[in-house]
């Protein structure tokens, strides 16, 4: 017999939304709770965006789900190999609380990091929006590019 | 396997699986909606990143607005490896009923940046009057 593991915050997609809001209330709680043992940018983080990075031959692409984030609203950072990418979802406008039916759109500040696995060419980041989803592209600096080496045979 | 229960230990990583070393993207419905109203209209907010407009589809009949659609994947090069995964392809429908008049005939729809934008205005009886006492 095996023992998995629980894991707490697997497979919430999968939940009704009141059993995440539940959840997120316990994990805001536990994070007063302990935040002098905590690393101050998860702390200040109210939510966390979805990301995917692929590694192409020449560059990292790096995919963060940011709908409705204005581009003024998103700061990223590469200090030593790791790429930092932070910012805010701002609510367009201020509503009077009986004038709101639904609210799942999750807002505030948000953070995340990643250490790349080789160096890039820091000075030819880019970044762009494209249908809410901030696309970055790291070229790889020159020594961490695969080489192919023809090795003539005699 | 079996693993002798370690209560410190099993403790710490409960707290590291809830905490920073391990961080998870915040899932919720997809989409996730906020619908406000004001004076005139009911506005719907649906976030759709990466969704094309013509992937989504908006109905609204007999008094139940329906989004509807789906979230392609999208194209990677075959020589790219991928090194994290977390954003979702999938099929979505959500319904909201609205219990008020509308003018279903001026509702209107866009995309940007990722959000969809639904506007249903109010019919004339559904919007707050003053009566004025005789």
């Amino acid at each position: 017999m095996s023992l998995i593991r629980w894991s707490p915050t697997r497979d919430l997609a999968a939940w009704p939304s009141d059993i995440v809001e539940m959840q997120r209330e316990i994990n805001k709680m536990f994070d007063n709770i302990f935040r002098g043992e905590r690393d101050e940018s998860f702390a200040s983080s109210s939510w966390v965006p979805a990301v995917d990075i692929a590694e192409h031959d020449d560059e990292y692409i790096v995919k963060v789900e940011l709908p409705g984030v204005s581009k003024d609203d998103v700061k990223i950072t590469l200090e030593s190999n790791i790429l930092t990418i932070r910012g805010e979802k701002k609510q367009e406008k201020e509503t009077k609380k009986e004038n709101l039916h639904r609210v799942e759109r999750l807002y505030g500040t948000f953070q995340r990091s990643f250490t790349l696995p080789s160096t890039v060419k820091s000075d030819k980041i880019d970044a762009s929006f494209r249908d809410g989803i901030l696309h970055i592209s790291l070229p790889k600096a020159e020594e961490s590019k695969p080489k192919q080496i023809e090795v003539k045979v005699k | 396997m079996l693993v002798r229960f370690d209560y410190p230990r099993t403790m710490n990583s409960m707290l590291d699986e809830l905490f920073a070393t391990d961080v998870r993207p915040t899932r919720s419905v997809f989409p996730a909606v906020d619908i406000t109203e004001d004076e005139h209209v009911f506005q719907v907010l649906a976030e759709l990143p990466g969704v094309k407009k013509d992937d989504v589809k908006v109905a609204f009949e007999n008094g139940v607005l329906t989004l509807s659609g789906e979230r392609k994947p999208y194209q990677i090069p075959d020589d790219a490896r991928i090194l994290m995964n977390e954003m979702r392809t999938r099929a979505f429908e959500r319904s909201f009923e609205f219990g008020f008049d509308v003018q279903s005939d001026k509702i209107s729809a866009e995309m940007s940046n990722g959000l969809l934008r639904i506007s249903i205005p109010k019919a004339e009886q559904a919007k707050a009057r003053t009566i004025s006492v005789k």
